[in-house]
């Protein structure tokens, strides 16, 4: 039944996108940016999350493998207006003490944002700085394993800039989690706040300069993403990636690596890699 | 290293990259259709106007070149064409990313005015600053 029914949601959310414009451009893969489709125009985003954490249990060391699969929708309501639906769907396998019995398989906490660009500054035919006002609130599954039960308000705000073949960009989110039910293994899912901040750099590859015919372009990505919760976990991580686009798709690979963490309550993150499409319809 | 020092790194490099926005200049096209009237700024706008008379008046040419900023990348160009295709009379769109310059094809019953076009293109989340028509010779009998 939990198959079916997460599988009734992800095809009612493919789905009501059916002429999907240009997917979001100039973003990174695991940070915000101050980029949205234009008006009238759908983008559908699917962006897998392998992620391996690590556990020291007074039975022994505890290892979890989670993959995330996220199908994110974007509509632009304004040119400077847009709305987003993150639906995650989780998976994961648990090997040490008390394995077995927590291994899972559900639908995430589903998130709806709305995102507001109040700063543009167009400098060049690709020069532009960008900022935008992220809102939302966090709406729970009521998934038995990765629900947290409760109505989280999120806000924050995102700056982009792309000077040539440089692309930087920054972001913060603060999540006001509401209930008391914990996701004992993923990060920001606790009882207590969390704040997210972001930092990000793209670099062109290819091609050097923008010539008329231009279709495609290849980008070195690197990112730093930080989460620090109000119960005391704090960590950073590091993660470098590519990013290819072209006019009506773009692929993206993230591996992200912790720099520093700082874990009591929950698991520790090992490794994570991104793998994401986005796609014009 | 703290967790101090690890978080105002990440935030500092984030100021550090975003401030002073970057004061390149814009480069207009220096040429100028030699048939067309002198160009003018228009009324309620910054754009700036070469062979039309006014931003709601129908553009009396068959094709113009817009001049468009922050178009950033492939992706986002092909967002711009999209939204201009969307137009009613519009026949065909090529956005030149080097240049920011984008090629708009009418219909020859097309009645498409500069308000329209520049609507499109901040619809499209760009900026405009100059829409110049471009007078196609008339096919020979």
């Amino acid at each position: 039944m939990r198959f079916l029914n997460t599988g009734l949601v992800l095809a009612a959310v493919l789905l009501l996108a059916p002429s999907a414009g240009p997917a979001v451009a100039q973003q990174a893969t695991n940070s915000p940016s101050a980029t949205q489709t234009s008006k009238g125009v759908w983008s559908v985003r699917e962006r897998s999350n392998l992620t391996r954490y690590e556990q020291d249990m007074p039975a022994g060391d505890r290892t979890i493998m989670r993959w995330t699969h996220e199908t994110i929708v974007m509509y632009g309501i304004e040119g400077d207006l847009a709305a987003m639906l993150h639906v995650p769907v989780i998976d994961q396998r648990i090997d040490g003490p008390g394995a077995g019995n927590d291994d899972a398989t559900g639908l995430g906490d589903v998130t709806l944002m709305g995102q507001y660009r109040f700063l543009q500054q167009d400098t060049g035919p690709i020069n532009t700085l960008r900022g935008a006002l992220q809102f939302g609130v966090e709406i729970p599954s009521y998934d038995e394993a990765f629900s947290s039960d409760s109505f989280d308000p999120i806000l924050g705000a995102a700056f982009t800039r792309i000077d040539g073949r440089h692309g930087t960009g920054a972001a913060v989110l603060w999540k006001f989690n509401t209930g008391d039910q914990d996701d004992p293994i993923a990060g920001g899912n606790s009882s207590d706040d969390a704040l997210y901040y972001n930092s990000s750099y793209l670099y062109r590859l290819s091609p050097q300069t923008y010539q008329s015919d231009t279709t495609a372009a290849f980008y070195f990505q690197t990112e730093l993403n930080g989460l620090y919760e109000t119960n005391g976990d704090h960590e950073l991580l590091i993660a470098p990636g590519l990013l290819y686009e072209a006019t009506d798709w773009a692929a993206e690979l993230s591996v992200r690596l912790p720099i520093m963490e700082d874990i009591d309550h929950r698991p520790e993150t090992r490794w994570s890699v991104v793998l994401g499409i986005r796609l014009l319809f | 290293m703290t967790w101090t020092h690890g978080f105002i790194i990440a935030l500092t490099a984030s100021v550090a990259l975003l401030a002073g926005c970057n004061s390149t200049e814009v480069s207009h096209d220096p040429g100028m259709d030699h048939q067309a009237p002198a160009s003018q700024p228009s009324a309620d706008s910054d754009v700036e106007l070469i062979g039309m008379p006014g931003l709601q008046d129908p553009i009396p040419a068959r094709s113009v070149e817009v001049s468009a900023l922050g178009l950033s990348c492939p992706l986002c160009a092909h967002n711009l064409d999209k939204q201009l295709n969307m137009i009613e009379g519009v026949s065909s769109v090529e956005v030149d990313l080097s240049t920011g310059l984008v090629r708009v094809a009418f219909e020859d019953t097309a009645c498409i005015t500069p308000q329209q076009l520049i609507t499109s293109v901040e619809d499209a989340g760009f900026s405009v600053t100059q829409i110049k028509a471009v007078h196609v010779p008339k096919q020979s009998e």
